[in-house]
Order: structure tokens, then C-alpha cells, then sequence
């Protein structure tokens, strides 16, 4: 029999193709694009109604939010809970989601029951009534769960560094306040609602058990809409980003993110941006990982994050210590980054990373609905459809050259700001 | 419909192989059948604390995780009342690295003062960050305890005290891995791109060779019937008054589980459910409002939990919980809220099923259980449940005797 040799690690291979599953288009009646992927998972589906809805076309805090969570709550001709009992009666799941750049309501459902769930979708759309006594409860409840988010310091810590970063008007650091809710009228939400949800989409998605006879249904759907038109400027002041702390009292731990404003996935330094990333604290095996938990047990974890919006983008650290340690830790993430801007990134160390970020472009493209997923960055962003297998050809051919000197093109730690929150 | 085949090696170690050639990967997931409910009374938070100590290094391999990347795989793992699960995921062609690493790290450990030291530390942060610094996130270290007298459920995985992490030593590390990590105590599934004789060959090469050991279990009681109502105060200083209702439930295996499950449904699964909307839409009594049982193997607990509108009291609340309880009790539900917790299992079964992972350890799990037919029967299972049988089974565990009730106070400001 074959015998083990443990203490030589098994040969192992690069990833060197992708082969990128790219989405099927069809077009409905009124030019509604629907975007599809088959996949053998029996009489399951998965369909994204998409909206020019998101936070950055609101004029009023929470609107869009609140405009989106409140759609199940009521039509001309059903109440809140006739909605949720029909939907789940056929066990149909729907969700919603308001983003930034767009706002969505998500179906999960099995194929033998799509046409009913539709039918109340359609409904849920074209219909919302915004009922005030569904306003009150809405309104009520939340103000209740902000009181508690507002305890946690990882939620104060992220507020404080996204209106640091891209200033109080930004979309990204629309956060709601108590007083929101007073100013939250039945009006403006019927508004909002007929201006992005009633008559227009931006598209439709579909994955699982797709056939011809879904495709035809969800066109049917889609001609009770017309294609929205949509630009996405954010407004946006100029702002010059200062540290500070931000004070929560008797909590045993502080957050802190040390960051900045940077290029989003548009740019062509994207993708290698995201290589050097990755290096410093984007895997378990990251710089900061390894000296902040795996050596120094300082924190449970710490991650360095790239988060691109469709007008702009951020960079940050985060983690939680205890309170008298947030000096040590950041001042730790300050050597991190100036060894990168330094030293070259050792060839061993490299090419893991490298290995592990393909394995994970891998991992991210198993299964219909994380494919549809990568398929709409390519839509949202009007990147090719080989912009993936690009992907794998950029990062194989990446030199440590080049991470040192994106690193201190993008990350020096005399242009990023230090939000502490903690006692 | 998962597709499955099983085999077992010499050593004790089962093997289950599923095949799907849909995917460009391979995941190698093992479970361990330890968890806190082994631990010792005195050295909680063990189990969890061993899990960090498996990415530590083992006999022949420093460096578990880069080994892992270097192939281009992730992995991760968890703690549970009842089992620890590591799993691995890689591009199918570089799976024999997993079994590599998982079968090292089951042969032996590496025992490091220093590994154990840090992640002593790591697990203390995640401890304060998780059940300390969260606003109500010692809620299970006071509901556990209230409602469980003899049974190992009584503490949570991380713990009860951190103390008992701060203590542990290399010779428990040794003790508990000599004790438990045993092929005989494990089961092992490969699922994805690769066949069933690779399976048979890679798994005969790397795991054969481990001996098996004598598992050393701890021998504990369980949980003797309730008898009376429990209620415990606790003051905090959290925003918003919470009251959370634990009623004991019946093992994973018994009969009645499919129905209790189902039951959690018709009260708290979802916008169309009984608690939110009675007491959350209709009554305002309530924020928040949730049940579901809390998935343990043996007997468990249903969770009524809830965030009061302020105003409200914890009596109010309570009794209008207990009154949608013991309608449910004295009257049923009809077929169609039947047919509906039914429709909407099916739907959530047949997503779950989905992906190499989640097949992965759907089996994993079934196989725990005594039974891998499991994970292609459960469906069945929970269409057999009759109104009735709902009905039933609320009489039985819904009693009040049979309650443990956290009121849990805020500390309010003077002002609204």
C-alpha cells in the first residue's frame, strides 16, 4: 500500500482557468433585461427583483430603507399578515434589502409554487399602501433596536468612520438618528415608492432551476415595468478626515478602524490593490492576523477590508481590544503597513497568497446563486464578461514590486485616520 | 436527494463519500463527537478551546493554515453542545492536501506552551467580545443555568467563566485529545469532484495508518423532570427589556421532534407566525419576538424570546405570550397553518441542500445522529406531522410547570 510521507506537504496545483460562468439575457416585452443561470438543483429557485432604490437616491434619511422594508406591509387589497401568510403558505421566502447603490427584493421559492408567489410579489410592488399603522409600528420598533445598536461599539465605531471618511452627506454614512423618525411621513414614502419601485427596474435575476417556462413567467412580470435609467453620483463634500475617539462608557472592549477613502473597483489598480490587501489582513494567514491573534492574542480577530461603492470607495482595519490596548494594536497595524511600503513581499509568502485568493474566487463561484452574485459586480460595474478570467492572469503575473508600491500609493499610514471606540 | 455511499476503516473511523461532479471543488469535513457536554464542571470551555488548538500545529505540520492557503483552500470550524466540526474546502485537484493536514492533526498534536498561551488569550477576547460586550449577550450564561440543573447543557460552549480558560494546562490539552480525537470517534465526509475510489484510496492512505484509541467519556446525569416554574431577574445595563422563556423539550431522536419543530413555526417562524403577529403587530407589546428550539441532541429547550415596547411590563408580557400558548394548546391549528409550517420546511430543507459544504455536513450530522438515511428522509419526516400531533405536543411541553423564565431589566433613563 502507499505509504503517507507526512512531513513533505502532498504536490499540489495553481489555479490557472476559471472558465467563468457568465449569465444568459433575455429581454421582456418592455425591454426589462432578465438575467439567468440554470444549475442542476432540483425545483429550486432564487429570483432578485433589483431597484434604482438605494440609499443614494434618498433626499431624507431612511426613506429608502424605510420604503423598502415597508413594502410587505400592506397593498390596496391585502394586509401585512395576508401577504405573509401567502407567501409562506406556498413557502415562498421573500426578502428585502436596501444598499447604497441599489435596493432589492429577493424570492426564494420551489418551482411548483413560482406563479402564486409572483402574483403577490407583483402586487407587493405595484401596490404598497404604506398603512400608518404599519408606519407607527415600524417606526416604533426600530427606534428600539437603534437604541441598542447605538451600545455596541463596533457599531458607533463604523458611524463615526464612514462620516470621518466621506462626510455627514454621503450616502455610505447615511446613518439614522432618533430624530429621523419623527420626520418620517407617510407622504414622502408613497413618493419614493412611485418614483423607483412602481413603474420602473433596474433588472431582474434568476438561478436554480431555470427553464423556459420560468424565463416566460418572469418576462410576463417584468412588462409591468419599464428598464430604469439610473446615474450614480453621490453627493459628495469635500472634507479633510481627522482621527478621534468616540467614548462608550464602561464597555470592556474598544473598536478601532484605521483607514481611508480610496479607489473603488473601477480603477485599474483594483484587483492587484486587492492582492496587497489580502497580504496585510485579508486571510487568517494575513500580516496582521498572524501578529495581532496569532502572536500577540490581542483580539479575537482583525481584518483589513477593500469596500467598493459604485461612486467611491474605503480601506480599513478593524478590530476589537481591550480598551488599554488600542494603543499597541494600532500602533502594530502602523508597522504592518510600513514593512509592506518597504520590504518586498517574500516569493513564498506571495504566491500562498496569491494561491489563496484564486481558491477563493473559486469557492465564490460554486453554486447558482454565488455565480449570479459575481455575474451582477460585472453588470453593476459594465465590466467585460472576462473580467474574471482576467482576474486570474493579473494576480498570477503581480510582483512584489508592484504591492510595494501600491502599498505606498494607497495605504501609507500618514494618510489613514484612527477611529477609536471604547471606554 | 443526496446521494451517498459509507464504508468504515479498520480503525473505527467512518467514511462517507458523496459525488458532485458539478463542482470544481472538493470539501473534506470532519466531525468529532465531543463537545461542552463532555467537558468536566470545573474546566468549562474546553472543547471550544481545543478547537483553537487544532490550528496550533500538529506532529509533522508547524503550520496548519499556510500549508492549507498554499493549495488554495480555506477552512474553518465550530463548537457545539454536542460535537466540534472542522472543515476544509480546496480546488477538487489539491484535495490530497486536506487529508494531509486533517489526518496529521488527528494523529497528533504538536502541544505547544506558546500555542496554548495565545489562544488562551484569542479565546478570552472572543469571550468579552461576543458574551460581554454585546448588549445582552449574557443571556445564555443566565438561562442555561436556570434551566438546566444536572445536564452539561448548563453552561455554553465558550464557558462559564473565563476563568476556567485561564487555568487550562498542557497536560488537560493532552488528556482531552488522547480522549477524544480518535478515529473511532469521528466521522469523516469528502464531498465534491472526486470519485468514490480516490475517496477509498487517499482515505485508506492517510487516515488508515492512525490507531484507534479508547475513548475516555465523562459519565453525566440527565436532566431530571421540572417540576415548578423558575424565574430569575437580571439587571444589566442594556436599552430595552428583554424576557426570554425556556421550556424543556424532547431529544433529537424522539418522535415528537419533526412536531415540536414545526410547532416553533407556527409561533415564530417568520411575519405570518402566531407571537408576532398577535402580541408584535396586533397587541404592540412587543419589538422583537422569536421562537425556535435550540437544536441540541439531547433534550433541548423551545426559546420564546422577546423585546418589550417600552411601558410594557415583564407580568404583561409574559401572560400574553402565555395566552397565545395555551390557545395554541387548548385549540390547535387548522390545516391550512399545517400545510403552511409543511410547505415552508420543504422549501428550507431543499435550499439547505445545496452546495458541496452544506451537503457535506447535513451528512456529517444525520450520520451523528445514528441514522445518515437522515438527511434524504427529513423532508418526509416533517409531512407525516398531523394537526394533531402539534396540538399534542404543545400540551406536553408548553406547560408552565415546565418553564424557566430571564427577566431581563434595563436600566432606563429618566427621560424617554
Amino acid at each position: 500500500m502507499n505509504q503517507p510521507i507526512r512531513t513533505i506537504a502532498p504536490e499540489t496545483q495553481k489555479i490557472k482557468h476559471l472558465d467563468f460562468p457568465a449569465c444568459k439575457k433575455s429581454s421582456g416585452k418592455t425591454g426589462v433585461s432578465i438575467y439567468h443561470l440554470y444549475a442542476p438543483v432540483d425545483e429550486v429557485l432564487r429570483v432578485e427583483f433589483v431597484f434604482d432604490a438605494g440609499i443614494a437616491k434618498q433626499t431624507q434619511r431612511l426613506i429608502a430603507t424605510g420604503v423598502n422594508r415597508l413594502l410587505t406591509e400592506g397593498t390596496q387589497t391585502k394586509t401585512a399578515e395576508q401577504i405573509a401568510d401567502g407567501l409562506d403558505f406556498y413557502g415562498g421566502y421573500l426578502q428585502t434589502r436596501c444598499a447604497v447603490d441599489d435596493a432589492q427584493l429577493t424570492l426564494y421559492c420551489l418551482k411548483k409554487h413560482l406563479r402564486k408567489c409572483l402574483e403577490i410579489v407583483l402586487d407587493v410592488i405595484k401596490n404598497a399602501q404604506f398603512p400608518d399603522n404599519e408606519i407607527d409600528i415600524y417606526k416604533k420598533n426600530n427606534k428600539q433596536r437603534l437604541k441598542v445598536q447605538q451600545q455596541k461599539t463596533s457599531y458607533l465605531c463604523r458611524k463615526a468612520f464612514y462620516e470621518t471618511i466621506f462626510g455627514d452627506t454621503s450616502p455610505i454614512s447615511s446613518y439614522s438618528l432618533p430624530i429621523d423618525y419623527e420626520n418620517f411621513s407617510r407622504e414622502t414614502l408613497v413618493g419614493f415608492h412611485r418614483k423607483y419601485y412602481a413603474e420602473t427596474i433596474k433588472y431582474i435575476t434568476l438561478a436554480g432551476d431555470v427553464n423556459d417556462d420560468v424565463i416566460e413567467e418572469l418576462s410576463q412580470f417584468s412588462s409591468s415595468f419599464n428598464p430604469s435609467q439610473s446615474d450614480n453620483k453621490y453627493s459628495n463634500e469635500s472634507i479633510i478626515p481627522e482621527s478621534r475617539a468616540v467614548k462608550k462608557e464602561k464597555s470592556t472592549q474598544a473598536t478601532i478602524r484605521v483607514g481611508r477613502k480610496i479607489i473603488n473597483r473601477s480603477h485599474p489598480d483594483y484587483r492587484k490593490l486587492q492582492l496587497v490587501n489580502l497580504v496585510l489582513g485579508g486571510y487568517f494567514g494575513s500580516r496582521l492576523m498572524k501578529n495581532i491573534r496569532e502572536d500577540k492574542g490581542l483580539t479575537y480577530g482583525i481584518y483589513s477590508v477593500l469596500e467598493s461603492y459604485l461612486d467611491d470607495g474605503c480601506f480599513y482595519v478593524e478590530a476589537d481590544v481591550n480598551n488599554d490596548k488600542t494603543h499597541i494594536a494600532i500602533e502594530e497595524i502602523h508597522k504592518e503597513i510600513d514593512t509592506l511600503c518597504v520590504e518586498l513581499v517574500p516569493e513564498k509568502e506571495l504566491s500562498t497568497a496569491k494561491n489563496y485568493l484564486l481558491g477563493s474566487l473559486l469557492r465564490s463561484i460554486d453554486g447558482p446563486f454565488t455565480i449570479v452574485d459575481r455575474n451582477r459586480i460585472l453588470l453593476d460595474y459594465g465590466f467585460k464578461s472576462n473580467y474574471y478570467d482576467e482576474f486570474i492572469e493579473i494576480i498570477n503575473t503581480t510582483t512584489a514590486e508592484e504591492l510595494r508600491d501600491l502599498c505606498n500609493k494607497y495605504f501609507k499610514p500618514e494618510n489613514l485616520v484612527e477611529i477609536v471606540c471604547g471606554a | 436527494m443526496i446521494n451517498y455511499s459509507q464504508f468504515k476503516l479498520k480503525n473505527g473511523l467512518t467514511v462517507i463519500h458523496h459525488l458532485d461532479p458539478n463542482s470544481k471543488l472538493c470539501v473534506l469535513n470532519i466531525l468529532y463527537n465531543v463537545g461542552s457536554k463532555d467537558e468536566h464542571p470545573e474546566k468549562t470551555g474546553f472543547a471550544h478551546l481545543f478547537e483553537h488548538l487544532m490550528f496550533g500545529g500538529s506532529v509533522n505540520v508547524s503550520d496548519f493554515d499556510n500549508q492549507l492557503q498554499i493549495a488554495g483552500g480555506d477552512n474553518n470550524a465550530f463548537t457545539s453542545n454536542d460535537i466540534t466540526n472542522y472543515y476544509i474546502t480546496l480546488p477538487a485537484n489539491n484535495i490530497e492536501t486536506g487529508f494531509w493536514l486533517e489526518s496529521d492533526r488527528m494523529l497528533s498534536l504538536d502541544f505547544s506552551q506558546k500555542v496554548l498561551d495565545v489562544q488562551k488569550a484569542v479565546v478570552i477576547e472572543e469571550f468579552k467580545e461576543r458574551y460581554i460586550n454585546q448588549p445582552y449577550g449574557d443571556v445564555w450564561l443566565k438561562l442555561l443555568p436556570l434551566a438546566y440543573k444536572t445536564h452539561p447543557y448548563r453552561w455554553p460552549t465558550i464557558g462559564k467563566d473565563f476563568s476556567h480558560i485561564e487555568k487550562a494546562t498542557l497536560d488537560d490539552v493532552k488528556a482531552f485529545f488522547y480522549s477524544f480525537y480518535s478515529p473511532n470517534n469521528a466521522i469523516l465526509v469528502i464531498s465534491g469532484n472526486i470519485d468514490l475510489q480516490t475517496t477509498k484510496e487517499l482515505t485508506e492512505k492517510w487516515f488508515g495508518p492512525i490507531p484507534a484509541r479508547e475513548i475516555n467519556r465523562l459519565h453525566y446525569q440527565t436532566e431530571p423532570q421540572q417540576t415548578e416554574k423558575r424565574i430569575e431577574h437580571v439587571y444589566n445595563d442594556v436599552p430595552l427589556d428583554l424576557i426570554i422563556m425556556g421550556y424543556h423539550i424532547c431529544e433529537r431522536m424522539h418522535p415528537d421532534y419533526y412536531a415540536v419543530d414545526l410547532m416553533t413555526d407556527v409561533l415564530g417562524g417568520g411575519k405570518s407566525a402566531r407571537l408576532f403577529n398577535e402580541l408584535l403587530k396586533k397587541q404592540k407589546l412587543f419589538s422583537e419576538i422569536d421562537c425556535y428550539e435550540s437544536g441540541d441532541f439531547d433534550a433541548g429547550l423551545i426559546i420564546v424570546e422577546g423585546k418589550l415596547i417600552r411601558g410594557v411590563t415583564h407580568q404583561q408580557a409574559e401572560e400574553a405570550i402565555e395566552k397565545v400558548l395555551s390557545e395554541l394548546i387548548e385549540n390547535g391549528i387548522t390545516e391550512s397553518e399545517l400545510e403552511k409550517v409543511k410547505n415552508k420546511s420543504e422549501t428550507n430543507i431543499r435550499f439547505n441542500d445545496m452546495g458541496v459544504l452544506n451537503k457535506a455536513m447535513k451528512l456529517a450530522y444525520a450520520a451523528y445522529y445514528g441514522d445518515i438515511e437522515l438527511a434524504n428522509t427529513e423532508v418526509s419526516e416533517y409531512l407525516k406531522v398531523s394537526a394533531h400531533d402539534i396540538q399534542r405536543v404543545a400540551e406536553t411541553y408548553l406547560k408552565s410547570t415546565n418553564c424557566n423564565v430571564l427577566y431581563y431589566h434595563a436600566k432606563h433613563e429618566s427621560t424617554n
